[in-house]
C-alpha cells in the first residue's frame, strides 16, 4: 500500500512537471511571437517613415527632416536594373524612380534627410540626400568666399560640419565620434587624410568648369573602395548628390534616374507647348518660341542627356527674357 | 476493488486535471481576447493609413510640376489646363508609361480632373486597377482653379482622387 501511495505521489509530480513544461513552452512561444511581431511593426513603421519622406519630397522640396531608426539598419542598392532599399523584417522597397543619394548602409540613432529640386531651369526631379547623425561633413578650402564656403553655409544646420583650411584637414578629421567623414574641397587633398581614417573618409574634390557651383563641372571621388574616379555634374543639386552618395557608381546610378524624370516631363511639356502654339496661331509673335521650345522638349523626350540639359539650361536667360516680352500689354503665355 | 489510498490519489489527479483544464480555458479566452484586440487595433491603424494615403495622393497631385500652374499662375491650388490636357492625352496614348512611372506615387488609384465652370471637361489623369471587384475605395474631392495659359483665364474645377485597396470586400 505504501508503495502504491509513493507511486501516486511520483505520478503527481511527473504530471505537474509535464503540464508545467507545456504551459511554459506555450507562453515562451507566445512571447517570442510577440517579440517578432513587435520587430516587424518597428520595421514597418520605419518603412512608413521613409515612404513618407520619399512621397512628401514631391510636394515639399528643399526641406530638411530627421527620423529615428533605433537598432535598425537600412541598406540601399542602386545599380543598373536594381534599385531598392531594405530593412530587416520589412522586405525590399523599390526605388526605381527615386533619385536618392545615400551611403550603402545607414545605421545609427537618426536618419537625416534633405531634399533639393533639380531644374534646368524647369523642375525635373526632387533629389533626396540621406545621412546618419554620425557623419561629419568637412568643408576644406583656402578661399574665404569660394563655392566650398557657400556650400557649407547652405547645408542645413542639423548636419554636423567643420569648416577648415586645406592644410588643416588632418586636424579636422581628428574630431572623434563619427563613423563617416565626407570632405568637400576645391583642391587635391588625398595625401592629407590620415591613413588610419582612410576607410571612413570620402573625399569629393569639386572642380566647377562653368560659372560657379550651380553650373557644371567635374567631381573627383577619392574613396577607400573606388580610389579615384571622376564624374561630371550639372547644377549644384547634383554636386550635393555626389557629396552624399556612397561612391561614384552609386552617384551615377542615382543621377541617371533624373533623366527618366526629364523624359516623362518633357513629353508632357512638349505636348503642352504644341497645343498652346496651335491655339495662338502662326500669326502670333509668341508662336515661334513655342515651337522652338517644343522641339527642345521633344529632343529630351527622345533621348534625354545631361549635355542637352546643359545646353537648354545655358539658354535660360534668353528664355526668362522672353517670358517678360509683351506687346501692347499682351504677355506671352508661360513656356513651361 | 481499489484501496482508499489509490482512490484518494485518483481524486487528487482529477482535481489537478480540473485545475489545469480551467487554467487552459482561461488562457485560451485570454488569447482569443488579445487576438481580437490586436486585430481591431490593426484595422483602425490600417483605416487611418488608407485615409492618410488618399489625402497624401491628393496633395501630391496638387503639387506635381507636371500639372501645377507656373509661378505666374493665379492661385495656390491651381492646375495648368494645357498640362492637364497633355497629361491626360499621354495617359490615353501611353498608359503603360504613365502608370509605371507614377505607380510609386499613386498606386491603385483613379485621378480625374473635372472642369465645371464655365466649360465642362473631364480629364482622366491616372487610372490603375480601378475596375476590380471587392475593393475598398477611399475618395477625396477638392476644388481647384484651372488656369488657361494661352487665354489667361481661370475656370473652376474639381480634382477627384480615389484610392483602391483589395483586402476587404466592403466599400466605404
Amino acid at each position: 500500500m505504501a508503495r502504491r501511495a509513493q507511486l501516486g505521489i511520483q505520478f503527481n509530480w511527473l504530471f505537474v512537471l509535464i503540464i508545467g513544461a507545456i504551459i511554459l513552452a506555450f507562453f515562451i512561444t507566445l512571447i517570442n511571437n510577440q517579440q517578432e511581431k513587435a520587430g516587424a511593426e518597428e520595421a514597418t513603421d520605419l518603412v512608413e517613415s521613409l515612404d513618407t519622406v520619399f512621397t512628401v519630397i514631391n510636394t515639399e522640396p528643399d526641406t530638411y527632416d530627421a527620423f529615428p531608426i533605433p537598432d535598425a539598419e537600412v541598406e540601399f542598392t542602386c545599380e543598373p536594373g536594381l534599385s531598392q532599399y531594405y530593412i530587416q523584417g520589412a522586405g525590399p522597397i523599390d526605388t526605381t524612380y527615386d533619385p536618392i543619394f545615400t551611403p550603402d548602409v545607414l545605421r545609427g540613432d537618426t536618419i537625416m534627410s534633405w531634399t533639393m529640386t533639380w531644374g534646368i531651369p524647369f523642375e525635373v526631379a526632387v533629389l533626396t540626400f540621406l545621412a546618419n547623425d554620425r557623419t561629419l561633413f568637412v568643408f576644406a578650402s583656402d578661399e574665404q568666399d569660394g563655392f566650398v564656403k557657400a556650400m557649407a553655409d547652405e547645408l542645413p544646420e542639423q548636419f554636423p560640419r567643420q569648416t577648415t583650411s586645406v592644410s588643416n584637414i588632418g586636424g579636422a578629421l581628428l574630431e572623434r565620434g563619427y563613423s563617416r567623414y565626407v570632405v568637400i574641397t576645391d583642391k587635391a587633398v588625398k595625401s592629407m587624410v590620415p591613413t588610419e581614417l582612410w576607410d571612413v573618409t570620402y573625399v569629393r574634390h569639386i572642380n566647377p568648369l562653368g560659372n560657379g557651383i550651380d553650373s557644371y563641372g567635374q567631381i573627383k571621388f577619392y574613396d577607400a573602395s573606388t580610389r579615384e574616379v571622376t564624374e561630371p555634374y550639372f547644377t549644384e543639386a547634383l554636386a550635393w548628390g555626389a557629396v552624399f552618395a556612397q561612391d561614384a557608381d552609386a552617384y551615377r546610378c542615382a543621377a541617371n534616374k533624373t533623366l527618366i524624370h526629364l523624359q516623362v516631363i518633357s513629353t508632357i511639356l512638349e505636348r503642352r507647348a504644341r497645343a498652346i502654339a496651335q491655339e495662338l496661331g502662326a500669326l502670333s509673335f509668341c508662336y515661334d518660341n513655342f515651337l522652338l521650345v517644343a522641339d527642345s522638349f521633344q529632343d529630351f523626350a527622345d533621348d534625354p542627356s545631361f549635355d542637352k540639359a546643359r545646353t537648354f539650361h545655358s539658354h535660360r536667360q534668353t528664355i526668362e527674357n522672353y517670358q517678360k516680352i509683351s506687346l501692347r500689354g499682351y504677355r506671352c503665355p508661360d513656356l513651361y | 476493488m481499489p484501496g482508499p489510498v489509490l482512490r484518494r490519489g485518483q481524486l487528487q489527479i482529477g482535481e489537478s486535471m480540473i485545475v489545469i483544464i480551467l487554467i487552459l480555458i482561461i488562457g485560451v479566452f485570454a488569447l482569443v481576447f488579445f487576438a481580437n484586440m490586436t486585430k481591431a487595433k490593426y484595422q483602425v491603424r490600417l483605416g487611418q493609413y488608407e485615409d492618410l494615403n488618399a489625402v497624401e495622393t491628393a496633395h501630391i497631385v496638387n503639387s506635381l510640376y507636371e500639372l501645377r500652374c507656373a509661378k505666374t499662375g493665379a492661385t495656390e491650388v491651381c492646375v495648368d489646363k494645357h498640362k492637364a490636357l497633355a497629361f491626360a492625352q499621354l495617359q490615353q496614348d501611353e498608359p503603360e508609361l504613365v502608370n509605371d512611372y507614377y505607380f510609386d506615387l499613386f498606386r491603385y488609384s483613379r485621378i480625374e480632373l473635372q472642369e465645371i465652370y464655365p466649360e465642362g471637361h473631364n480629364y482622366t489623369l491616372y487610372e490603375v486597377n480601378a475596375s476590380s471587384q471587392g475593393q475598398v475605395v477611399k475618395a477625396l474631392v477638392m476644388p481647384v482653379a484651372i488656369y488657361n495659359n494661352s487665354a489667361g483665364t481661370n475656370s473652376f474645377g474639381i480634382l477627384s482622387v480615389e484610392r483602391f485597396y483589395t483586402r476587404r470586400s466592403s466599400t466605404t
